[in-house]
C-alpha cells in the first residue's frame, strides 16, 4: 500500500541542516564548542577496572581521553568510591585530578551524611581550601534520607557557599521545590531527571518556576523525543549536559542531546551556557 | 558519516509510543534513518511483538512491498498451541517470501527456549536464516539459555539483542565460547563497550541496531561514532557484519 504513495531512492539529509552539535557528533568528531559536563564519577587509574559491573578504564586519565575524544572541555568529577564505601578518599582523588587538570575538572565534593563530623570536615576541607566548586550528595547509596537531618548542614553549606548541589533524586517534586526555597542561593541539579520525569511529570511543572533548580539528562536508554518534550514543559533554560561516567557512557548521553530535535541555540544552553556561570567557568 | 544498516528497527502502531511517536510507515522510518545515514534496516512489525506475529509478519510484507531500503524479519513463536506453523512450514514461508532473518521475543511473548519448546524450531533455522533474539535481560537463566542453545545447534547463527549495560562480564565468556553467537549493539551502553568486545571477542562479532522507533537514534550512533576502533571495525559494526549475516541466509 506505501510503495504506490512513494519510494524511496537516496537519503533525504538535505532536509536536515545539521547544527555544529549534530554535525560533529554524525562523524564522531570532538564537538567544537564549549562542552561541560556536570555529572562524571571516576575512580583511580589503578588498571583494575569496574566495579559492580565491567567496563574498560574508568579513572581519572581515562576519562580525560574520552573528553578529548568528544570534545567536553570541563567535567564535574565526583569520585566513585566516594559515592560509595569511602568519600573521604574518593575525595582525594578528585583533589588531585583538580590540582593536576585545574582547565579541565570542576570538583564536586562528596560528604557521607552517616558520618556527619567527617562530612562537615571533608565541605570545609575541599571547597574552603582545595577549590571544589560543588556538592554530590547520594542519597540511595549511603541510604540516607533527603530530609535527614544530617543533610540539612550540606544544604546550609550549599546555601552559604553559592554551590551547586547534584543528586539523583531530591524525592519528589514537591520536596525539591521546598529545598529550593529554604536554600535559595544553593543550585540543585537533579541527574537523571528524564527518568524521575517519565515516573513523575510534575517534575517538569515544578521545574519550571525554580530558578535555581537545573535538570541533568543523562539516562539508560533515553525514549525518543523524550529531551525535547521535557524541555518543552521545563523550559531550556533548566536543562543541563552530564553522563554519569563510567556508569553510563558520556559518548551515548552525548549523541542523545547533539542529535536531539532543538536549535542550536538550544543546545548550547543545554551543553554549557545553562551552567557555565554557577560553576565559575 | 558512516553507512549504516539496521539490525533492530520496527515499524507500526505502539501501545507506549515513545514522545516522539512511532513510524506508522515504512517512509516515516526510513526518513529518520536517512538523517543518522542509516541506508539500509532489517525491520519487524510492532506489531508481530505487541499484538501476534501471524498478524504483524503479514502487515510487514504490505508495509514494505515497494520499499528498496527495508528488509523483513519475522517473528516466530512455538507450534504446539496451533497458533503458529511447524518449522517446516514456517521456513518454507520465509523461503516463498524471502525473509532473510528470525525474531524471537520469548520474556515478551513467554515461552521457554528449551529444546522440548523450541528445539525443532531452531534446528529447521540452523544453517538456513539467523536468529535474532531479543532479550529482556543477560540474567542467570538468559545467559545459561543462550548458551544451551547455541552449544546444542552449533550451525545456528544468533543474535543477541536488545542487551543492557552491565553484561561484559557474562557476555565474553559467552561470546568467546560459542562461535555462532553475535552481539546488537543498540543497548549496549557500557562505557567503551564497543572497544573493549572488539578487543576482547572480534569487530566481526557486532551489529549495529538502533531500537527504534522506541529510542532516540543518536544514543547508539554516537556510541558507534565515538567508538576507539580503527575505520574498518567500525564499518563493520556499523553494515558489513549484517550484510554478511545475511548473505548466509539459504535464499
Ligand atoms: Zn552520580
Amino acid at each position: 500500500m506505501f510503495g504506490t504513495l512513494w519510494r524511496h531512492h537516496a537519503p533525504h539529509a538535505h532536509r536536515h541542516p545539521r547544527d555544529v552539535f549534530a554535525a560533529n557528533a554524525i562523524e564522531g568528531d570532538p564537538i567544537e564548542e564549549f562542552v561541560i559536563d556536570v555529572h562524571s564519577h571516576p575512580g583511580p587509574d589503578s588498571g583494575h577496572q569496574g566495579f559492580n559491573h565491567h567496563y574498560l578504564g574508568g579513572g581519572v586519565d581515562d576519562l580525560l581521553r574520552v573528553m578529548d575524544r568528544t570534545g567536553v572541555d570541563v567535567s564535574c568529577f565526583s569520585a566513585h568510591t566516594a559515592i560509595g564505601p569511602d568519600f573521604v578518599r574518593g575525595n582525594a582523588l578528585v583533589a588531585g585530578a583538580v590540582r593536576a587538570h585545574p582547565a579541565r575538572v570542576v570538583g564536586f565534593a562528596v560528604p557521607n551524611p552517616n558520618y556527619p563530623e567527617l562530612a562537615k570536615e571533608e565541605l570545609i576541607r575541599r571547597v574552603d581550601d582545595q577549590g571544589f566548586r560543588g556538592i554530590k550528595i547520594h542519597s540511595t547509596n549511603h541510604a540516607y534520607p533527603i530530609h535527614g537531618p544530617n543533610y540539612a548542614p550540606v544544604f546550609e553549606f550549599a546555601d552559604d557557599h553559592r554551590l551547586p548541589i547534584l543528586s539523583h533524586t531530591f524525592d519528589s517534586p514537591a520536596r525539591l521545590k521546598e529545598l529550593a526555597a529554604r536554600y535559595p542561593n544553593a543550585r540543585f541539579i537533579w541527574a537523571h531527571a528524564i527518568g524521575a520525569h517519565v515516573r513523575d511529570p510534575d517534575l517538569a511543572m515544578t521545574v519550571r518556576d525554580l530558578p535555581n533548580v537545573f535538570c541533568e539528562m543523562a539516562g539508560s536508554g533515553n525514549r525518543r523525543g523524550q529531551i525535547e518534550a521535557f524541555v518543552r514543559v521545563a523550559g531550556i533554560e533548566s536543562a543541563v549536559f552530564g553522563s554519569d561516567y563510567p556508569v553510563l557512557s558520556q559518548t551515548w548521553q552525548l549523541g542523545n542531546v547533539a542529535h536531539a530535535d532543538l536549535s542550536e541555540a538550544e543546545k548550547r544552553k543545554i551543553f554549557s551556557q545553562n551552567i557555565r556561570g554557577v560553576l565559575g567557568l | 558519516m558512516l553507512d549504516l544498516f539496521d539490525a533492530n528497527c520496527a515499524l507500526g502502531m505502539v501501545g507506549r509510543p515513545s514522545p516522539a511517536g512511532a513510524f506508522l510507515s515504512a517512509a516515516q522510518l526510513v526518513d529518520h534513518q536517512a538523517r543518522f545515514g542509516v541506508s539500509r534496516g532489517l525491520v519487524y512489525h510492532t506489531l508481530a511483538l505487541e499484538e501476534h506475529p501471524a498478524v504483524g509478519n503479514a502487515l510487514l510484507t504490505e508495509a514494505i512491498a515497494d520499499c528498496d531500503t527495508l528488509q523483513p524479519s519475522w517473528l516466530a513463536l512455538p507450534h504446539h498451541t496451533g497458533e503458529f506453523p511447524a518449522p517446516a512450514t514456517f521456513v518454507d514461508e520465509l523461503r516463498s517470501a524471502g525473509v532473510r532473518a528470525v525474531r524471537i521475543f520469548p520474556d515478551h511473548q513467554r515461552f521457554l527456549t528449551d529444546d522440548w519448546v523450541m528445539g525443532d524450531f531452531f534446528a529447521a533455522l540452523a544453517g538456513r536464516v539467523p536468529l535474532f533474539w531479543h532479550i529482556e535481560r543477560l540474567n542467570a537463566p538468559t545467559a545459561r539459555d543462550i548458551h544451551r542453545v547455541c552449544c546444542a545447534h552449533p550451525t545456528l547463527q544468533v543474535v543477541i539483542c536488545d542487551v543492557d549495560k552491565m553484561i561484559n562480564r557474562t557476555m565474553t565468556p559467552l561470546m568467546r565460547q560459542l562461535p555462532n553467537l553475535w552481539l546488537e549493539t543498540g543497548g549496549y551502553r557500557t562505557h567503551r563497550g564497543i572497544e573493549f568486545m572488539a578487543t576482547a571477542v572480534g569487530h566481526d562479532r557486532m551489529v549495529f541496531g538502533s531500537k527504534l522507533p522506541w529510542q532516540a537514534l543518536g544514543q547508539p550512533h554516537a556510541e558507534l561514532a565515538y567508538a576507539d576502533v580503527s575505520g574498518a571495525a567500525r564499518r563493520a559494526i556499523a553494515a558489513d557484519n549484517l550484510e554478511r549475516l545475511l548473505a548466509m541466509a539459504a535464499w
